[in-house]
């Protein structure tokens, strides 16, 4: 669960920013650049949290309005 | 959602160890290839899982208990994972989804929840401080009620009459 803690945090953060999260932090040259370079998993990885991340976003959007409506 | 054929006896009845190699290679669901690999499919399916108004009443069922929604939400996956519907990877991933609608759910129905076992744990664990007032208040409340006891005069038929002081 401590884990699943950490994954739901991750998307909290995607859902607050709205930012890719395989974005590279720092720019550089060489070795140390190539190695910060994410692989085609990792990307494949991060699309489908991103992808979690939006259907999460589109769930809370519906059930706001939906309570809002409610009441 | 689909209701459990095991009993309460086969539940409590022990399993000898080494059962599950006993059975032919690739016969379970789970070992074979997932129904579903991609994850807005799987998504999507626990979406229109949860639209259906059979699984509703299930699931209110299950919410009414106060259960934590990951834990919920975790049986669930563990469920699809075992019929072979994803795989257990693809279950962790797609799990805040399910939160999510247990979320939207609750919120509908006015249902209280709590989404994380360790928040039930931090509502019912009593703070030391608390629990030595408490018991402090408690142990007032015990020596006044003895106090009122003992001023208080017998009335039933049977009690003895108090010689009245002059």
């Amino acid at each position: 669960m401590k884990h699943f803690k950490s994954y739901m945090k991750k998307i909290e953060a995607l859902i607050s920013s709205n930012t890719p999260s395989s974005a590279p932090k720092r720019k550089g040259v060489g070795f140390a650049a190539a190695k910060e370079k994410p692989t085609e998993e990792t990307k494949k990885e991060e699309m489908n949290v991103k992808t979690i991340a939006d259907i999460v976003q589109g769930i809370r959007e519906a059930r706001e309005g939906f309570l809002n409506e409610k009441k | 959602m689909k209701k459990s054929k095991l009993t309460p006896t086969d539940v409590i009845t022990p399993v000898a160890p080494g059962i599950s190699w006993t059975a032919p290679e690739k016969s379970r669901p789970w070992q074979q290839p997932p129904q579903l690999t991609n994850i807005s499919d799987v998504a999507q399916r626990y979406l229109d899982m949860f639209s259906n108004p059979d699984t509703t009443v299930y699931t209110l069922d299950a919410l009414e208990t106060q259960v934590p929604l990951a834990v919920i939400a975790e049986s669930i996956m563990l469920n699809n994972v075992s019929e072979g519907l994803h795989t257990l990877d693809a279950g962790i991933l797609v799990m805040p989804v399910i939160i999510e609608i247990l979320i939207s759910i609750s919120a509908a129905q006015k249902i209280e929840y709590t989404i994380y076992p360790d928040d039930v744990e931090r509502q019912t664990v009593v703070p030391a401080r608390v629990a030595r007032m408490a018991v402090q208040k408690a142990m007032e409340k015990v020596e006044a009620v003895v106090e009122e006891v003992e001023t208080a005069k017998p009335v039933g038929l049977m009690a003895r009459k108090q010689k009245e002081m002059v």
